[in-house]
C-alpha cells in the first residue's frame, strides 16, 4: 500500500516542521552571533542582517576560549577512556559468566546513579579541597569516570551480551586463552558498541554542568564554565554570548550528527532487539 | 588417526539431568553421526566431546587417555559450528589460520596449510574476503576449512547443514562424504534430520531424553530397529503402526490379525510372546503395495504424487491412518478405497514396552561397514 | 574440576546455551564494584555525619553535635517541601511531554519523506546542546520580554507580552528542559518502531487495521519496553536538573523554579551551611532512592534481561 502523494506531501511538511521547530532556537542563536550586538537586540527581530564576524573575533581575543575548549576536550575523552578501561572487564564477566548476583550488582551500579549529585555536593567539594582537586582537570576527570561508570557497563553489558558465543567458543577450539579471547576476538567484535558507549559517555562529560560548575573556576574549568560565566554580566552582550554559545557546542554537535547513527545503537541501552 | 570412547557420561545442570549415562565407541576414521529429535542431548553430547561443556561425571577417552580436563584445543579436535562461528572481522584468510596463529605457528608456514585446504575446499578466490562477503555455501566451506588447517585427530560437526538450503544441503552432504573419504579422519556429526545420518553415517547414534536408543549400522537401524522410537524416527516418511493381537505364537514366528479381521504370520523369534497379547505391528511405506488381493482395506484420504513415486494417505475402518507408497504410475484417486498388501518378511513386532521382538532373519547388508572404518584397538 | 559446576541455571537458560565455566569473575568486578562502591559510601557516610553536625562556614564558632537540629529546621522549613513538590513537578512535566512528544516524532520520522535524514539531523540537535547553552539561549533569545522572539511574535499578534521566567518560572524551566531531552526520547522510540518486524504490520493491515489500531494496538505495545528506559534513564538526569536553573531564574522567583538541588546548592555553596546542605542532600537521596525503589524494581529488571 503505497501512501498517496498527498499524504507524502503532508507528511513531509509536518516533519519538516517538526525539525524547524526543534532546531529553531540553535539555528536562532547561531544567527545570532553573526549579528552586531545593535542587529542582535534590534525589535523587530532581524532575520536578514549583514554578517559579521566581529564577535567571533572578539570571543577568540578572550585567550582562554581554547583553554576552556582544551579542559573540555581533555576530560571528556580521559573520563571516557578510563571509564571504558575499568568498565570492559566487569561487562565481561557478567554478560558471559553471570552469577546469581549478576543482575543484582548490575541493578546496584545503576542505582548508584539515581543519588542525586547534590546529596554529596558538600563531602565531594570538601574532599576536592582537601586532596587539591579542585579546579583540577584529573579531579574532575575522577568525578566524570565515576559518574558515568555505571551507564558504561550496562551499555558494554549489552552490547558483549549480543556478541554470538559461538564465535567465542570457536576461538576457545582453536586454542584462544582467555585473554587472547577478549582481545582478539570479543574486543575486535565489539568495536561499533563500544564506539558507541565512548560516543555516549564524551558527549555527557562534555554537557555536564553541575560538578564543571561547582569544582573547577578557571585552571580546569571546561565549556560549561565558560558559558555560564557569560551569563551574569556579560549576559547583555547577546551577541557575543551566542557566539561563544556557537563555539562552545559546535564541536560536540558535529561530532554527534556525524556519529548520530553509531551513538542510537548504543541509546537503546539494550531496549531494542 | 583417533578412537573415542564415551564410558557412563553423565551431564547436569544443577538438578537437572540431560545427559543419563552414555556409552560409546567411536572408531579410528569412523563417520559417526548422533541423531534424535531437539533437546535429546545429542548438541551436549558433542560439546561435552569438544570440552566446551563439563562433564559431570564420567570418562571422555581419546586414543585411550583421558580427556575429560585437557581444555578443548589441546584435545586435537576441530568443530564445524551450526551457524558457522566465523570471525567476523578476519579474512577467509586469518580466520583459517586462526587456530595456527594462536598456536605460534610461521606465517609462511600457516599461509601455505590455509592455501592447502583452501584448494581442497575451492577457496582459492575467496581467501581476502571477509565472512559477511561470502554465500552460506561459502561461510560453510571456510568452517570446514578452519577446522582441516588444523589437521585435527576428531572432526566435529554441531548440525552443520542447517542454515543452508534444501539444494546446497544435498550438495554440501556429498562434499562432505567425499572428504571423510580423501581426509581419513575420525568425525563425529550431529544432526536431526535422519536424511544426513542415514547418507553420511558409518555408525549412526540415536538419542532420545539423554540415553542411546540404539547405535548401529544405518541399515541396521532401518532393517533391525530396537524399539518403536528408532523405528519410527529413522526412514521417512515414517513407518505405520497398527495395533495387532498376537492369535499364535512360536519361535517361528507370530501370527498377528489386523484391523480388518485378516492375519498375517510375522517371522520373528515370538518365543515371549502369548497368543492374546496386544502387540504393534511396524511396516514401512515403501514395503507396502497396493494390491487387488491384500490383507488390509482402506480409503484414500490424500494422494501426494512425486513424480516418480506416490504417496497414499490411507484411513483403515479403526480408524488409524497407513502410509503406502506406491510407484508413480498409481492412478488411486482421493476417497477410492483400495485394499493393501503387507509383505510379511518386511513387518516388524513390538511388545507392549515398545521393544522390537527380534527378527528371524538378519538383513544381509545390516553389517555392512565401509572399508575405511577401523575397529578401535 | 569435573564436579559440578556451581553455576546455577537461570529458569530461562537452555541446556547447551550459555556455557558454564567456572570462571572467578572477582577480579574483573573488583574495580568497577569497589570504585562505584567508595563513590557510593564515603560521600553518603560524610553526608550522613554533616547532617547531623553544626556546621556553617561563615560561623566557625558554632560546632559540635546538632542532632536533629538540622533536619527540624529543614523539614518545618517551607523552602524544602517547595522545592520537593517542584523536583517531582519538573520531573513529571518533562517525562510526560518528552515521552508523549518523543512517540508522535518517532511515528512521524517512521514515515518515509523527502529530506528525513536532515530532517532527523535537525530534530535531534538539541541532545547536543550543553544545558548552560540552551538555558542562556531561551533566556535571551527567545523568552525575553523585552528582546525575546515570543515576546515580539506576541506584540505582532496584538496579544500581551509573556514574562516568562518571572510570571511562569517552573513552566519556563520545563519548557527548556523538555526541549533538551525530546530527542533522546525521539531517538530510542524510533529506533525501536523501526525494529518493529514490517510482517506485524502488514498482518495488521491484512486484518484491518487503519493507522490509528495500528498505532494503538501494534506499535504502542511493541514501545513498551523503550519507554521503560527513556523513563528510567531520564528521571536519573532530570531528578538533579542544575544548570538549566542556575543560568536562568537562580531558583526564583522566590522559590517559584527552586528543585531539591538548587535548593541544597544554595545552602551549602551561597549560604555556607554545610549540616544544612547535608540534611538537605539526605532527604534528596532519600527522595532518589523512593523513586529508584519504584523505578528499579519494575522496569529495570524487565530491561536487564
Amino acid at each position: 500500500m503505497r501512501s498517496s502523494l498527498r499524504e507524502r506531501i503532508l507528511i513531509t511538511v509536518l516533519g519538516w516542521l517538526a525539525a524547524f521547530l526543534m532546531f529553531f532556537p540553535i539555528f536562532w542563536m547561531v544567527l545570532t552571533g553573526f549579528k552586531t550586538e545593535i542587529d542582535a537586540v534590534s525589535t523587530p527581530p532581524k532575520l536578514f542582517f549583514t554578517p559579521t564576524l566581529e564577535n567571533f573575533e572578539a570571543v577568540r581575543a578572550r585567550a582562554d576560549y581554547v583553554h576552556f575548549a582544551l579542559n573540555s576536550i581533555i576530560i571528556s575523552v580521559a573520563a571516557t577512556a578510563l571509564s571504558i578501561l575499568i568498565a570492559v572487564p566487569a561487562a565481561y564477566a557478567m554478560a558471559f559468566f553471570p552469577k546469581k548476583r549478576t543482575k543484582d550488582i548490575l541493578l546496584w551500579m545503576l542505582s548508584t546513579k539515581m543519588m542525586p549529585a547534590v546529596g554529596v555536593l558538600v563531602p565531594i567539594y570538601l574532599l576536592a579541597k582537601d586532596l587539591g582537586a579542585l579546579d583540577t582537570r584529573w579531579g574532575l576527570i575522577l568525578i566524570y569516570v565515576l559518574m558515568n561508570l555505571p551507564i558504561v557497563v550496562w551499555m558494554l553489558y549489552t552490547f558483549f551480551k549480543e556478541v554470538p558465543k559461538d564465535i567465542l567458543e570457536a576461538g576457545r577450539m582453536d586454542g584462544a586463552k582467555p585473554k587472547q579471547e577478549v582481545w582478539m576476538l570479543l574486543l575486535p567484535l565489539s568495536v561499533p558498541g563500544i564506539a558507541s558507549t565512548a560516543l555516549l559517555s564524551i558527549i555527557l562529560c562534555w554537557n555536564e554542568a553541575f560538578w564543571s560548575l561547582n569544582l573547577t573556576s578557571s585552571q580546569a574549568a571546561p565549556l560549561t564554565t565558560f558559558i555560564a560565566s557569560f551569563s551574569a554580566p556579560e549576559g547583555l552582550f547577546w551577541a557575543k554570548l551566542s557566539a561563544a554559545s556557537t563555539v562552545a557546542i559546535a564541536p560536540i554537535l558535529i561530532f554527534g550528527w556525524m556519529s548520530q547513527r553509531q551513538l542510537v545503537r548504543g541509546l537503546t541501552f539494550g531496549a531494542v532487539k | 588417526m583417533a578412537s573415542l570412547t564415551l564410558r557412563k557420561i553423565h551431564k547436569s545442570y544443577g538438578e537437572v539431568e540431560v545427559i543419563k549415562g552414555v556409552d560409546l565407541d567411536i572408531d579410528d576414521r569412523e563417520f559417526c553421526v548422533f541423531v534424535g529429535p531437539s533437546g535429546c542431548g545429542k548438541s551436549t553430547l558433542l560439546r561435552m566431546i569438544a570440552g566446551l561443556e563439563e562433564i559431570t561425571s564420567g570418562d571422555l577417552l581419546i586414543d585411550g587417555e583421558r580427556v575429560n580436563e585437557v581444555p578443548p584445543a589441546e584435545r586435537g579436535l576441530a568443530m564445524v559450528f551450526q551457524s558457522y562461528a566465523l570471525y567476523p572481522h578476519m579474512t577467509v584468510r586469518d580466520n583459517m589460520a586462526f587456530a595456527l596463529r594462536l598456536a605460534g605457528v610461521p606465517r609462511e608456514e600457516r599461509y601455505g596449510k590455509v592455501a592447502a585446504a583452501a584448494k581442497v575446499l575451492q577457496l582459492d578466490q575467496l581467501l581476502d574476503r571477509k565472512p559477511r562477503e561470502l554465500s552460506g555455501g561459502q561461510r560453510q566451506r571456510v568452517a570446514i576449512g578452519r577446522a582441516i588447517v588444523r589437521n585435527p585427530k576428531v572432526f566435529l560437526f554441531d548440525e552443520p547443514l542447517s542454515n543452508l538450503d534444501a539444494a546446497l544441503r544435498v550438495q554440501m552432504r556429498i562434499e562432505l562424504a567425499r572428504l571423510h573419504e580423501t581426509l581419513n579422519a575420525t568425525m563425529v556429526y550431529v544432526t536431526h534430520d535422519q536424511v544426513e545420518a542415514m547418507t553420511l553415517a558409518d555408525k549412526i547414534v540415536v538419542l532420545e531424553g539423554g540415553v542411546i536408543e540404539q547405535a548401529g549400522t544405518p541399515l541396521e537401524l532401518y532393517h533391525h530397529p530396537r524399539s518403536l522410537f528408532v523405528a519410527g524416527f529413522i526412514g521417512s516418511p515414517r513407518m505405520n503402526f497398527l495395533p495387532v493381537t498376537v492369535t499364535a505364537a512360536g519361535d517361528g514366528g507370530a501370527t498377528v490379525s489386523l484391523p480388518g479381521g485378516e492375519t498375517v504370520a510375522v517371522p520373528v523369534r515370538a518365543g515371549g510372546l502369548r497368543p492374546g497379547e496386544k502387540v504393534t505391528l511396524g511396516v514401512r511405506p515403501e514395503h507396502l503395495q497396493p494390491a487387488a488381493a491384500g490383507q488390509l482395506e482402506a480409503e484414500v484420504l490424500v494422494v501426494e504424487r512425486l513424480g516418480g513415486e506416490t504417496f497414499l494417505y490411507a484411513q483403515l475402518p479403526g480408524g488409524q491412518m497407513l502410509v503406502v507408497q506406491a510407484d508413480g504410475e498409481n492412478p488411486t484417486r482421493v476417497h477410492d478405497r483400495i485394499r493393501v498388501a503387507v509383505d510379511p518378511i518386511t513387518c516388524h513386532l513390538f511388545d507392549a514396552k515398545g521393544l522390537a521382538v527380534e527378527r528371524a532373519q538378519r538383513h544381509p547388508l545390516a553389517d555392512m561397514r565401509r572399508p575405511t572404518a577401523r575397529k578401535a584397538s | 574440576m569435573a564436579t559440578t559446576s556451581t553455576v546455577a541455571v537461570g529458569a530461562g537458560s537452555v541446556p547447551g546455551g550459555r556455557r558454564r565455566r567456572d570462571v572467578n569473575t572477582l577480579p574483573l568486578m573488583a574495580p568497577s564494584v569497589v570504585l562505584l562502591l567508595l563513590w557510593m559510601i564515603v560521600p553518603l557516610a560524610m553526608t550522613l555525619w554533616f547532617s547531623f553536625q553544626y556546621y556553617n562556614l561563615l560561623n566557625p564558632f558554632m560546632t559540635g553535635f546538632a542532632g536533629l537540629d538540622n533536619y527540624r529546621f529543614l523539614l518545618t522549613d517551607r523552602a524544602l517541601w517547595t522545592s520537593m513538590g517542584n523536583t517531582l513537578l519538573l520531573v513529571g512535566w518533562v517525562l510526560v511531554i518528552t515521552v508523549g512528544g518523543g512517540t508522535l516524532l518517532a511515528v512521524l520520522f517512521d514515515q518515509e519523506f523527502w529530506g528525513r535524514g536532515v530532517a532527523r539531523l535537525l530534530a535531534i540537535a538539541p541532545f547536543f546542546v550543553m544545558p548552560t547553552v540552551s538555558a542562556l539561549i531561551w533566556k535571551n533569545m527567545l523568552m525575553h520580554p523585552v528582546n525575546g522572539l515570543f515576546a515580539f511574535v506576541s506584540r505582532t499578534l496584538g496579544l500581551p507580552v509573556i514574562d516568562f521566567f518571572t510570571n511562569f518560572p517552573l513552566t519556563s524551566i520545563v519548557i527548556i528542559v523538555a526541549w533538551q531531552w525530546l530527542p533522546f526520547a525521539l531517538l530510542i522510540l524510533l529506533t525501536a518502531i523501526q525494529s518493529l518486524d514490517s510482517e506485524q504490520k502488514e498482518a495488521a493491515r491484512m486484518d484491518g487495521a487503519g493507522p490509528l489500531a495500528m498505532f494503538f494496538f501494534i506499535i504502542l505495545p511493541h514501545l513498551g519496553r523503550a519507554i521503560s528506559v527513556v523513563i528510567m534513564i531520564q528521571t536519573i538526569f532530570l531528578l538533579s536538573v542544575f544548570a538549566e536553573i542556575y543560568v536562568t531564574t537562580s531558583g526564583g522567583p522566590g522559590l517559584a523554579s527552586t528543585n531539591l538541588a538548587f535548593f541544597i546548592y544554595q545552602r551549602a555553596l551561597l549560604d555556607f551551611d554545610v549540616g544544612l546542605a547535608s540534611a538537605g542532600g539526605i532527604i534528596a537521596i532519600v527522595l532518589a532512592n523512593i523513586v529508584a525503589i519504584f523505578l528499579v524494581r519494575s522496569i529495570a529488571r524487565n530491561i536487564a534481561d
